[in-house]
């Protein structure tokens, strides 16, 4: 993953929990301090490490602590730093979800290294509006729940998701979102 | 509203680029893309394209046709404040296609948008999938980001350093502070080890008393040498200009190295000095301590072949100056390329197994360095490995007269012979230096009285009447500038001389005792030699001898060198044992016995050349073993045979200097 992610974790761990704490995560990850560099592909169990010491650290479920982390993405890191492009990817969550692979195929034309999730909303779902989430990562359907309450809250729209419906897969992970919009 | 002339080529038109408008002969839009459709709304049917765009380029496009027909194929930027919309395009003639009009073709300007409608509302629907202008806003948004890293990365580095650089300052005061405190309690030992030395003792005492000596100077050094490295400020190696002769200079430095040749069995040769007739006045000692740190390390990494001492006076614009460019040149492995700048940083020995085998500080070449560079000079070394090496370096040195040379040189010898009169006050906490100091002033004729502490030193004034007071500066409770000010309080003592004492030799604490109203510094230790000269200024001067002065004869210049000079042996077996230099003294002695009957063979045949060369060796072999006065006249000797002149010296007193300083040389040496 790229460094903007690690980067993301560390920022949301010293604001919220403080330097020291932080420290903890990375004495306990073994990760080696690094002043993490955006645009800088890491491995992913450098995330992965990082995730799980937090998790450990603030002794929360790993899951809990994705969660926290996909609001924190969309709050604190995705509208800072490329706030401008959020709003060009869409004016709402549902249009913002529908242009993302959009958005996410242009990176991958310039990050050649760039291995995005891919994202296909059904706004005509039984039941509400049904998000498909499709990656070749496996454990972060928790961030996604994250990131779709966070979108929420930057457009200023109420949601609340109903179910998230896992599918077993060969490889990464798919999930389902059933979202209503309030 | 979808054109009507040509509805194929319309709709491909709208799959590629979203902003697209047909423009006829009067200037009227006839269709629009609905992207225009949806921020202008339908009124702008119809209406004349300049009334809603302002267009930036093709220079002289107004949104007619007729401007539009000249600029087909430019590109067009237009934009409309009032709705903060801006297009880019491009103007073309697709009437022999069946669409009628000018066709204006583009996209969104997405740049001018951000720039002045930041909520545009504009999505990636509303650019075409192979317009760039999605992937550029991308790649700004990313090199902003990496720019924000950089900057951050940037803040950490300058903090880091600045840490860094705090806790190097903090380790170097640390350091400083130790050495001082170091050099303090070794101060004492060595004025301890200066009184004692010229005692009575036993061989064996008088030896560990000299080696006691030799370390405690050889770690003085050392601290000094990290006093300054620490503290740049610090001017220990500055010192007063003195007199001196450039020939003398020389000589002592070849009969320093003379002995560690001589046992390796090299060659110390001297070309181009014996020329140096002329005197000068610098820094004698810096100079000195360069020749010999240079010989010393020639002789020390050359096992066998030539050492060659070169001095060769150059020219200088400085009319009051003459420039010696000094070359100490060995048959030595070398020095690598890569390790020519390191050797002068200090501790670079052991950089190799050959600076290792041979020893030393450390210091010795970084030492050279500074002394050469205080001098005004540059010290460089020319060496290519298993060629050996060539160090350089030039300073310019003031001329002397001979007449301005003697007088500065019968001064100085009337300040040896002469004393001290006055009352001094001697102000110290620290006892041990309190009594050797005090012993060290009344050994040169002073009265001298001693106090403890600030206030003690204050009594004494009030009650007593003094030429001078010696105060220590670092005294607890009431320091140096303090008792200063108290004594300078008191009726009638504001003009009382008060020359302040300690080991801080930084510019600042100089500056402080100026600023409070002392009339001068002096380093600790105080040396005997040179306290003679530095306290003449407020106590009075007795000359005791005055028919020591040096005389003005022509005898004068052979007068000057005593007989024997018993240092040089000293330093000797210092340098290489006393068992070697007792076998190399036997060795002179007996080959000095054969050149003599050889020169004396050599006068009565008024054979010059060897004359020249007999006294030329015999000349050397007396500077190598001190043996000065007798050296001089074998100089001299040589040159005039040198020079086919008159031979003027006289053999029976050379013969009765030589026989005086062989002497003196058996005296100072065991088992000969």
């Amino acid at each position: 993953m790229y460094g903007v992610v690690n980067k993301s974790l560390k920022e949301m761990m010293i604001n919220q929990f403080g330097d020291e704490r932080w420290q903890k995560v990375l004495d306990q990850s073994g990760v080696a301090p690094d002043s993490f560099l955006s645009m800088r592909a890491y491995d992913d169990d450098v995330t992965y490490t990082l995730a799980q010491a937090a998790a450990d650290e603030l002794q929360i479920d790993l899951g809990d602590a994705l969660r926290a982390f996909g609001v924190h993405w969309v709050e604190h890191t995705a509208a800072k730093e490329y706030g401008t492009l959020m709003r060009a990817t869409g004016g709402d969550m549902l249009s913002f979800l529908e242009n993302l692979n959009g958005l996410h195929d242009r990176i991958s034309s310039t990050f050649l290294d760039y291995r995005p999730p891919s994202f296909i909303v059904d706004r005509e779902a039984a039941g509400g509006v049904s998000v498909l989430y499709v990656s070749e990562r496996v454990g972060l359907t928790p961030f996604v729940e994250g990131l779709l309450n966070g979108l929420s809250a930057w457009f200023d729209e109420s949601m609340e998701i109903l179910d998230i419906r896992p599918e077993a897969v060969d490889v990464g992970e798919k999930s389902t979102f059933i979202v209503k919009m309030l | 509203m979808a054109s009507q002339s040509s509805p194929k080529l319309w709709d491909r038109l709208l799959e590629l680029y979203t902003v697209v408008c047909l423009i006829d002969a009067q200037g009227r839009l006839t269709a629009v893309s609905p992207l225009l459709e949806r921020v202008f709304g339908s009124e702008a049917v119809g209406s004349l394209l300049n009334n809603l765009f302002e267009f930036k380029r093709p220079a002289g496009f107004d949104g007619s046709y007729n401007a539009g027909m000249k600029n087909l194929g430019q590109l067009v930027l237009g934009h409309n404040s009032e709705k903060g919309f801006a297009l880019r395009g491009q103007l073309h003639d697709y009437s022999s296609f069946g669409l009628d009009g000018l066709c204006l073709i583009g996209v969104p300007w997405l740049w001018w948008m951000q720039e002045n409608n930041p909520d545009h509302g504009l999505g990636f629907s509303d650019f075409p999938i192979l317009d760039i202008q999605m992937d550029q806003l991308f790649f700004a948004s990313a090199q902003q980001t990496m720019v924000a890293d950089l900057e951050k990365l940037n803040d950490q580095l300058q903090l880091a350093q600045q840490k860094i650089k705090e806790e190097g300052e903090r380790r170097q005061r640390f350091f400083g502070h130790v050495s001082h405190e170091m050099r303090t309690p070794l101060n004492g030992v060595i004025s301890a080890l200066t009184l004692i030395k010229d005692g009575q003792f036993d061989d064996r005492t008088s030896t560990f008393i000299r080696l006691a000596a030799h370390s405690a100077n050889r770690l003085l050094e050392i601290i000094n040498f990290s006093l300054d490295t620490v503290n740049p400020q610090l001017d220990s190696i500055s010192e007063d200009e003195e007199p001196f002769s450039m020939d003398s200079l020389i000589d002592d430095c070849l009969a320093v190295t003379q002995a560690r040749a001589l046992e390796k069995g090299l060659n110390l040769h001297r070309v181009g000095t014996q020329n140096f007739a002329t005197k000068f006045i610098g820094h004698p000692r810096l100079l000195k301590q360069v020749l010999i740190n240079l010989l010393g390390n020639a002789v020390k990494f050359t096992d066998e072949g030539d050492v060659t001492l070169s001095a060769v006076a150059m020219d200088t614009e400085d009319t009051d100056g003459c420039s010696i460019e000094f070359r100490v040149e060995d048959q030595g492995p070398g020095i690598p390329k890569d390790m020519q700048r390191q050797i002068f940083e200090p501790f670079a020995t052991g950089v190799t197994q050959q600076t290792q085998k041979a020893g030393g500080t450390g210091l010795g070449l970084n030492i050279a360095k500074r002394c050469v560079e205080s001098m005004g000079g540059h010290l460089s070394v020319k060496s290519e490995q298993g060629q050996g090496a060539v160090f350089r370096f030039n300073v310019i040195l003031s001329v002397l007269s001979d007449s301005d040379y003697q007088q500065l040189m019968g001064e100085a010898e009337s300040q040896a012979s002469a004393s001290l009169r006055g009352a001094v006050l001697l102000v110290d906490n620290e006892e041990e230096d309190l009594s050797l100091n005090e012993q060290i002033l009344a050994s040169l004729g002073l009265a001298v009285e001693t106090a403890t502490s600030g206030v003690g030193a204050v009594e004494c004034v009030k009650g007593k009447t003094f030429d001078l007071v010696l105060m220590d500066l670092d005294m607890p409770e009431m320091d140096g500038f303090e008792t200063t000010e108290a004594i300078r309080r008191l009726p009638d003592r504001d003009g009382l001389p008060i020359v302040a004492l300690s080991a801080h030799t930084d510019a600042s604490t100089k500056q402080r005792v100026i600023g409070a109203g002392m009339q001068g510094f002096l380093e600790k230790p105080i040396l005997s030699d040179r306290l003679l000269s530095q306290l003449t200024e407020w106590v009075e001067l007795q000359v005791d001898d005055p028919s020591s002065l040096p005389e003005t004869d022509d005898r004068q210049i052979n007068s000057e060198d005593p007989f024997f000079v018993s240092e040089i042996i000293e330093r000797m077996k210092r340098d290489v044992g006393a068992d070697i230099v007792t076998a190399l003294v036997a060795k002179f002695l007996s080959e000095s016995a054969v050149r003599w009957d050889s020169l004396q063979t050599a006068l009565a045949n008024d054979d010059l050349p060897v004359v020249a060369r007999e006294a030329h060796t015999l000349g050397s072999s007396c500077f190598t073993f001190g043996l000065q006065r007798a050296g001089s006249r074998f100089r001299k000797l040589e040159a005039e045979a040198q020079n086919a002149q008159a031979l003027t010296v006289d053999i029976e007193l050379l013969a009765a200097d030589l026989g005086e300083g062989i002497s003196g040389l058996e005296m100072s040496v065991d088992g000969l």
